[in-house]
């Protein structure tokens, strides 16, 4: 009796396999979609707060395709200067809307620049409230996510992080320039705010802290702090 | 990096060619047309599971990880697990649960493949394993439906 069981069942045993990797593939893409979408606070992540252009990083990875990095990002210099505005600097702000995907620069009541934008995914969206900026870096490498929101981005080039006191420095938000996408005006990213790498030059050089010649990096302090940025939707 | 052109293309193609030649081969010779149904089904099944599992588990290539250019092609989706792998094997696992020695033969030939696949940076060593896992048990699965009728040459 038992031995005609064993022999109904014996070809199914060997799907015992193929059908625990279906359950062990199930279970990885929830943990996988559920962990990017619940538990992805860190926008931007980085760790390679040099500032320094590294001519070898040339390959980049993002949403599921590679990317090459434009030989114009990897050319370009320490080229960046303080740019003197009509107000002072500490009049000087910048606007996200968020609805419109739209960024402003105000010079105190002027308009300095307006550009289309991409902000954060439904997914990971971009912080609203009021911030400033605390650290400015010519370029840096970005990694993190997983599985197919995986990125690893070389050379991003002028980030501009901002932070208030609910969210931290650390969590990486910040404004950059951008070559591996150009559908500005629709939202894009993992949370910080893309740009149009020569606006963001420009944004770079303008807003404060102020850089000092030859410099690659620099952290707002009481001296010299970070301009205001005011996020809405 | 590798070089020659020639091994890149087999690392890309050279499995399409051997599973179209195993399956031409035994199609070919009418005492061998249920091996070539028992390959037919297997490689099918093989390929439906493997792409399916690939989309699930949405790994990334090694080469996108390590940032450095791919030596072989066909790697458009994810990592894990390597359908490669899997179709070599489960093709040569038929073969070799019926014809001994060509199967073996055709067995150190996926092997090689499944290497090729992960110097090419396209895979890493656990997608291959589990590739070839799926097209091992596969291939053991639809021999164990017709083990009556099949018989053992070498």
């Amino acid at each position: 009796m038992t031995k005609k069981v064993y022999k109904t069942i014996r070809p199914y045993l060997y799907l015992i396999p193929v059908v625990f990797l279906f359950a062990m593939g199930v279970l990885w893409r929830t943990t996988i979609e559920t962990t990017t979408v619940a538990a992805s606070p860190s926008a931007c992540e980085t760790n390679d707060y040099s500032g320094i252009i590294d001519p070898s990083g040339r390959l980049g990875y993002w949403s599921g395709s590679q990317v090459t990095v434009p030989t114009e990002v990897l050319a370009t210099e320490n080229d960046a200067t303080a740019v003197l505005g009509m107000a002072e600097p500490s009049e000087r702000w910048i606007e996200v809307d968020l609805s419109d995907q739209r960024l402003r620069a105000w010079d105190g009541g002027t308009l300095y620049l307006e550009t289309p934008v991409s902000s954060g995914l439904p997914g990971t969206p971009t912080p609203t409230g009021e911030f400033r900026i605390w650290m400015k870096i010519r370029a840096t490498k970005m990694e993190g996510g997983e599985g197919r929101y995986y990125y690893n981005l070389p050379n991003v080039p002028y980030v501009m992080f901002f932070s208030n006191e609910d969210v931290a420095a650390g969590l990486g938000y910040g404004l950059h320039g951008t070559y591996w996408h150009s559908d500005f005006g629709t939202q894009r990213s993992h949370g910080c705010v893309n740009l149009p790498t020569p606006i963001a030059k420009t944004l770079y050089e303008w807003v404060t802290p102020v850089l000092t010649e030859g410099q690659r990096i620099v952290r707002a302090s009481e001296e010299n702090p970070g301009t205001r940025i005011v996020i809405h939707d | 990096m590798i070089e020659q052109p020639l091994i890149v293309f087999l690392n890309t193609n050279g499995v399409i060619f051997l599973v179209l030649l195993v399956l031409g081969f035994l199609y070919s010779r009418k005492s061998d047309r249920e091996v070539f149904w028992h390959a037919f089904f297997v490689t099918t099944v093989t390929l439906i599971v493997s792409v399916l599992l690939k989309e699930l588990f949405a790994r990334p290539r090694p080469f996108e990880v390590q940032m450095v250019e791919p030596d072989a092609g066909l790697a458009l989706l994810s990592s894990f697990p390597s359908a490669h792998a899997g179709l070599a094997f489960a093709i040569s696992t038929t073969v070799a649960l019926h014809r001994r020695r060509l199967g073996i033969f055709l067995l150190v030939l996926s092997a090689l493949i499944a290497l090729g696949r992960v110097a090419a940076s396209v895979h890493y060593p656990s997608d291959i394993a589990f590739g070839a896992l799926i097209g091992v048990t596969v291939a053991l699965f639809f021999d164990t439906m017709h083990a009556k009728r099949r018989k053992l040459r070498s």
